[in-house]
């Protein structure tokens, strides 16, 4: 094959008490898809971050040799130049401008000061229409579904002519049927030449796409081979250190009665009046048993929970739910926490966590009443309970005072299955449960979800990835355009039936 | 390997805990500076008390301020609240212009609409989901025109009711050492106590001798300020009532469930309300909270002056942003502690009263009062969070150090 377009040699990066890099040594060849997969906290994002110039050249040791030149960056306008596009896991889009605007953001095309707008429209939609997308450059970001922004964000960068383009969990929000057309699209760009370093938990992905696979774990390459030289299990060995037999370790559990009960709910779309949001949708979960929910991004699969769990997206019109066959009120998240529900919402960050303060302090929000006593609160007691818990999800931190915004995103989302869990659930309600987590995480979550199930506990679990959905679920609800559009049990349950249901 | 994903978490208290000791370095630095400006009066026992006493209603402001800027809001009416209060707890005793009623009866009153307007102000926040700094900047008009009218003719206190002694009395030399001991036993059976406590449930602590040199430094600067100001006067009434507030805002902050909530809520709203938190009654609460201090701060005010003015507490609530500001409350809500605004409080006062001291024109000094702000706020960022430019300044100048 051909020379090296990048190579980073034996970079070593310290934080404070913590080696982050070890001596890692990383190359991409022209043309190539070359995938990087570890755990979270293997240190990917760190490589990325000095290949990007977020961590200047003086900050770590080792060396970068782009084209065959040694190449020092001091800051992300470096690496820019030097043709290296990344695109984060968070966007880093501006939702209120326009997709257009977007694009040529940092670079409007100007005369004079004075913006020539139809041009850059023209321009852009060049661009988008270059690669197959179907996107009106006129609309605002924050009309675009996720996925699309996501696209629009790779149009961006392959704007700016990048001869590198770094992807960091590009599909961790995406549907399948926007997964599949972005890695076409990677794949073309990589046949014109462009270089492309794919970052991904989803190791089915990885296998789909890459030319060659490195592993990183705990700072330090494990091994750089050709995608056919791995196979699935020797690359979850290598990410994870440890033999891992199973990755949905599914038990048998008891299904009892029905547990709880949803009614004709119907939500009102909150800008289009005449659009629902939900409608019609009617459903029963048995006791032990999980339920997953299925179906496109959009498909109002997250607005079913949030209206469930008394935090509805739009007005709900109608709608009634019930708790071991009795009705109970779902105006607000207390009253559903009062009757036994609990909700782990989709985004950690934006609604699942309060990132400023610690770990216990998050832990105990929910059922905070029960530390207190005239509304003191009992530090000791709360201290207490939250440590155990701390214990019994094995997060990695150094105690409970630690602020969640330092943790990992496999430790955030313990502490927020941690606040729910604080007292058991009747009825618990999962969103993405495993969204951008690494494989160990995702692993300890679903025996948790099993253990949950064996005392009991009723599961219903969104999730956008189909192997997931078909490993931990007894039965699933396959959602499209805001209704129910199948049920399937058993045995027809498989990724064929889901996508022609829910497409 | 609990340690493993772990990168500076642990040491952020320890930040704070520096952040605080940074602050009380600039308080020293300036008080050694002013002493030597102005010269010996500047640290008697005189000087002590007015010091303490000056920065008292809007120190009040500040404290509930702080709550108010925790929970993700802004309150701009407070200074003209304050004036509000005074004014309608001055018409109300005033035997001339107004009902000639006790004390006793005026201050609560006073106290109450101050509670009650907060309130209100909280509820359009909440309900409404006007933003709180559109809601206050009204409340900041409507209030100081309601003053404008009560205290038409600028009513004042006749000298035998006894809410003019807080503004102008102190706490007599003996009864202040018994407050300044009792404070420190307290203090001292408080920290040891909880300490105990944790310790048999094996819960992690401070080390006992970290404790104890708490207990011991908290002693004596409480038993010092005793001591300087008994060399005057003693202890100022008002001063105690400062004191008094913000005793019971620390604990409201760190030990109930509201002040939990607040936290949670400026921190992150969506997240508060998916954890059951009723949000809505929150914010009108700590609105009430602030109205009620108002109020506290406009009677005091008013025994103070011993009447109202029209123009009563006119950019306090400035004063109260500016101390909690650079105590440390961070303006996007979550971030905040009582104890930082006070010694933000304390930092302005200083600087007020040295200026006062050492006779500088009175534009200058606002010039100065709004740089130290600045000042102190900046100072905070470029250490805690530093702009990446100047990362790479110092970076290129320690190079160079090392070169030479």
């Amino acid at each position: 094959m051909t020379e090296p377009i990048l190579i980073m040699q034996d970079i070593v990066k310290d934080f404070p008490g913590v080696r982050a890099l070890d001596k890692v040594s990383f190359d991409v060849l022209k043309g190539e898809i070359h995938a990087l997969v570890g755990e979270n906290g293997a240190g990917k994002s760190t490589l990325m971050k000095i290949l990007s110039g977020v961590y200047p050249h003086h900050s770590f040791s080792g060396s970068l040799t782009l084209n065959g030149k040694k190449v020092e960056f001091n800051s992300t306008k470096d690496s820019e130049k030097a043709g290296i596009a990344i695109i984060h896991q968070e966007l880093t889009l501006a939702n209120n401008l326009s997709v257009a605007e977007n694009i040529f953001l940092g670079d409007e095309i100007c005369k004079f000061g004075f913006v020539n707008y139809s041009l850059m429209v023209s321009e852009a939609q060049k661009l988008i229409d270059n690669l197959q997308l179907d996107i009106d450059v006129r609309m605002e970001i924050a009309e675009l579904g996720i996925g699309k922004q996501q696209l629009v964000e790779i149009a961006k960068a392959l704007k700016k002519e990048s001869s590198i383009l770094v992807l960091d969990e590009p599909t961790a929000a995406l549907t399948e049927n926007e997964t599949a057309h972005l890695l076409k699209l990677l794949k073309e760009l990589s046949a014109k030449g462009k270089s492309i370093i794919y970052i991904s938990h989803k190791i089915e992905e990885v296998f789909e796409i890459s030319n060659r696979i490195t592993v990183l774990r705990d700072g330090q390459t494990v091994k750089t081979d050709l995608s056919s030289n791995w196979n699935r299990q020797s690359l979850i060995n290598a990410m994870v250190g440890r033999e891992l037999s199973d990755m949905f370790p599914k038990v048998q559990s008891e299904i009892g009665e029905v547990l709880f009960e949803v009614e004709n709910i119907n939500v009102k779309h909150p800008q289009i009046e005449s659009k629902n949001i939900l409608s019609d949708i009617s459903f029963k979960l048995r006791k032990g048993e999980t339920l997953g929910i299925a179906g496109l991004i959009g498909s109002g699969r997250t607005e079913l929970l949030s209206t469930i769990f008394g935090a509805p997206p739009g007005l709900r019109t109608s709608g009634k739910i019930k708790l071991e066959g009795e009705e109970i009120n779902f105006q607000t998240p207390r009253q559903t926490i009062s009757g036994g529900l609990a909700f782990v919402s989709e985004d950690r960050k934006n609604s699942g966590l309060v990132l400023g303060l610690n770990i216990k302090e998050n832990i105990s929000i929910v059922h905070l009443n029960d530390f207190c006593k005239f509304g003191f609160i009992n530090e000791n007691k709360e201290i207490l309970k939250c440590e155990k818990l701390f214990d019994q999800l094995d997060i990695r931190a150094s105690s409970i005072n630690v602020l969640v915004e330092t943790l990992s995103g496999g430790n955030q989302q313990k502490a927020v299955l941690g606040k729910w869990l604080i007292k058991q659930p009747k009825v618990l309600l999962l969103d993405e449960p495993t969204r951008g987590i690494d494989v160990g995480a995702k692993v300890e979550i679903y025996n948790l979800i099993n253990k949950l199930k064996l005392n009991g506990v009723g599961i219903i679990v969104v999730s956008s990835e189909l192997p997931e959905i078909i490993g931990i679920c007894d039965r699933v609800l396959v959602m499209k355009e805001g209704k129910i559009n199948a049920e399937l049990e058993g045995g027809s349950i498989t990724q064929e039936k889901i996508m022609e249901n829910a497409a | 390997m609990k340690n493993s994903n772990l990168l500076d978490g642990s040491k952020v208290p320890l930040k704070l805990n520096l952040r605080l000791f940074s602050m009380v370095i600039i308080l020293v630095v300036m008080w050694v500076f002013f002493r030597l400006q102005v010269g010996s009066f500047y640290f008697s026992g005189e000087s002590f008390a007015k010091l303490s006493r000056d920065m008292v209603s809007w120190t009040i402001l500040a404290a509930g301020a702080t709550l108010v800027i925790v929970s993700g809001n802004i309150d701009l009416s407070v200074g003209s609240l304050l004036a509000l209060c005074a004014a309608t707890a001055a018409i109300l005793i005033n035997p001339d212009y107004g009902l000639g009623l006790s004390a006793s009866i005026a201050v609560p009153i006073a106290i109450l609409v101050g509670t009650l307007l907060g309130a209100f102000q909280g509820f359009l926040t909440a309900y409404f989901k006007i933003p709180s700094f559109i809601v206050t900047l009204g409340g900041f008009f409507v209030f100081r025109g309601m003053t404008q009218k009560v205290s038409a003719f600028d009513p004042r206190v006749p000298d035998k009711s006894w809410i003019v002694r807080i503004g102008f009395d102190y706490v007599p030399q003996n009864i202040g050492w018994i407050i300044g001991i009792a404070a420190c036993i307290i203090l001292a059976v408080v920290l040891l106590w909880t300490s105990a406590k944790k310790k048999k449930l094996n819960i992690e602590t401070l080390p006992l001798w970290l404790t104890i040199s708490k207990i011991v430094i908290f002693s004596l600067i409480i038993l010092l300020f005793i001591l300087k100001v008994n060399q005057y006067k003693g202890l100022p009434y008002q001063t105690l009532v400062m004191f008094v507030v913000l005793v019971a805002l620390f604990i409201i902050s760190k030990n109930t469930r509201f002040g939990r909530y607040l936290y949670a809520i400026g921190g992150n709203m969506q997240a508060a309300r998916l954890s059951g938190i009723k949000v809505e009654r929150k914010i009108v609460g700590v609105f009430a909270l602030m109205g009620m201090l108002a109020g506290v701060a406009g009677v005091v005010w008013m025994a103070q002056n011993q009447g109202s003015t029209k123009n009563a507490g006119e950019f306090y609530e400035l004063y109260a942003i500016a101390a909690a500001v650079i105590g440390g409350t961070s303006l996007m809500g979550g971030r905040g502690t009582i104890f930082g605004t006070f010694l933000g409080g304390l930092v302005m006062a200083t600087v007020i009263q040295g200026m006062d001291y050492t006779s500088l024109d009175n534009w200058l000094q606002l010039v100065v009062r709004g740089s130290v702000l600045v000042l102190a706020v900046g100072i905070d960022i470029m250490t805690k969070n530093p702009p990446l430019w100047l990362q790479q300044f110092k970076y290129k100048l320690s190079r160079k150090n090392s070169k030479a």
